[in-house]
């Protein structure tokens, strides 16, 4: 058993599938999701009756006009894979509704070359990777001392962290490159992001792994 | 491909019969306790008992099911609710029960890897999904759900093969 990675797939899926669960639990499972599905479509159904119809009819007079509109503009589109719907297809290649933003690249040189912007991994970084994020966002991911980090440079200055939760306030390091600590609570936890700009480039580092602070100013250091 | 039928109860039944045991298993792999997996495999049924989902067939099923029970798992571990679990709460943690022990080791393996790490494990080794699949499921490069695969087997590798486990 302990060469378990050369058919790990079939190990995964039977150590999974084996699990004994504890006795009568298929029964009161059952049970417990008849009830929880009842309750579920009763608070369904009495949110929507507590509604009073003239608060409902014009929203829904709006959704009509929405839904004449968009079905006049979806019948071309009929038959193909519906996007509301989960519809997990076996084949990928016919799965991917949304196309990934990400292109990869080879290297850093290509951010260069592309899009005029000079961003790369520290050295000793490892599991490095470049991707260009729609079009002109220059995008690093690389691991230092344990940690995953996401670097983005773009000539624009919108938030580049993709980071969202409670903003816990944003501290100024210095005025030369206007390097800011932005924290973010996010599932109970500071998350944070350095933001900087350097010759019209404007970078962002984030980590999401929990990194300090101190951790994430040493990477900025060498970077 | 025959269409799965969730409308009637009949057609409910024959799929909890087909798959509890198996989003049991996927539950198992992250809650700390077999009341907690039950919970959240309830919930799971729940979401296609109420939901109006269609399913292609059975692997399309599978795969529906154990995204939305890690999902699910993941989201009840970071509810507000665990962030004030006691000390006393974590002695009701009881081990995978496994009808067959030689696996208990990997269950316990699975669990002890980092989030980031099993759920990319379970959905490309369980749930069949390809790295491009898992990328645009995380909302991350493909580089990265690669490197992070990579990285889960090989601590997965280095935990099955220590001899103190």
């Amino acid at each position: 058993m302990k060469d378990t990675m050369n058919t790990s797939d079939n190990i995964i899926r039977r150590a999974i599938d084996g699990v004994a669960p504890a006795e009568g639990a298929k029964e009161r499972m059952k049970k417990n999701i008849y009830e929880k599905a009842q309750k579920a479509q009763k608070q369904e159904k009495k949110s929507v009756s507590s509604v009073r119809f003239w608060k409902i009819a014009m929203p829904v007079a709006a959704c009509l006009c929405i839904a004449v509109i968009g079905a006049v503009k979806l019948i071309p589109t009929m038959g193909q894979n519906d996007p509301g719907k989960i519809t997990i297809s076996d084949n990928s290649e016919d799965n991917m509704q949304i196309a990934s933003p990400f292109e990869e690249v080879s290297s850093a040189k290509v951010f260069e070359d592309r899009l005029g912007i000079q961003a790369d991994a520290p050295k000793g970084a490892k599991n490095v990777a470049y991707n260009i994020l729609s079009g002109n966002v220059a995008q690093v991911d690389f691991e230092l001392g344990g940690h995953e980090y996401m670097l983005r440079a773009s000539k624009s200055d919108e938030d580049l962290s993709g980071l969202y939760g409670d903003d816990k306030g944003t501290k100024k390091y210095d005025d030369a490159f206007n390097t800011q600590l932005k924290t973010i609570v996010i599932d109970g936890k500071d998350t944070y992001s350095l933001t900087w700009q350097k010759k019209g480039v404007f970078y962002t580092l984030v980590n999401t792994d929990g990194s300090s602070v101190s951790e994430m100013m040493s990477v900025l250091d060498v970077l | 491909m025959a269409r799965s039928e969730l409308r009637a109860d009949e057609g409910f039944d024959t799929f909890y019969e087909r798959h509890w045991r198996r989003v049991y298993g996927i539950c198992m792999t992250y809650m700390k306790n077999p009341a907690d997996a039950e919970d959240c495999t309830e919930d799971v049924f729940v979401k296609v008992l109420t939901g109006n989902y269609e399913f292609t067939d059975e692997l399309h099923e599978i795969k529906w099911l154990t995204v939305t029970a890690a999902n699910l798992c993941k989201d009840r571990l970071r509810h507000w609710w665990n962030g004030k679990v006691s000390p006393i709460d974590e002695a009701a943690e009881i081990p995978a029960e496994n009808s067959d022990s030689e696996y208990d080791d990997v269950i316990s393996a699975l669990r002890s890897l980092p989030e980031k790490h099993r759920e990319v494990i379970l959905m490309y080794y369980y749930t069949g999904l390809s790295t491009e699949e898992i990328a645009l499921r995380l909302r991350v490069p493909a580089s990265t759900a690669r490197n992070r695969l990579r990285d889960a087997r090989n601590k997965l590798k280095d935990i099955l093969e220590n001899d103190d486990l």
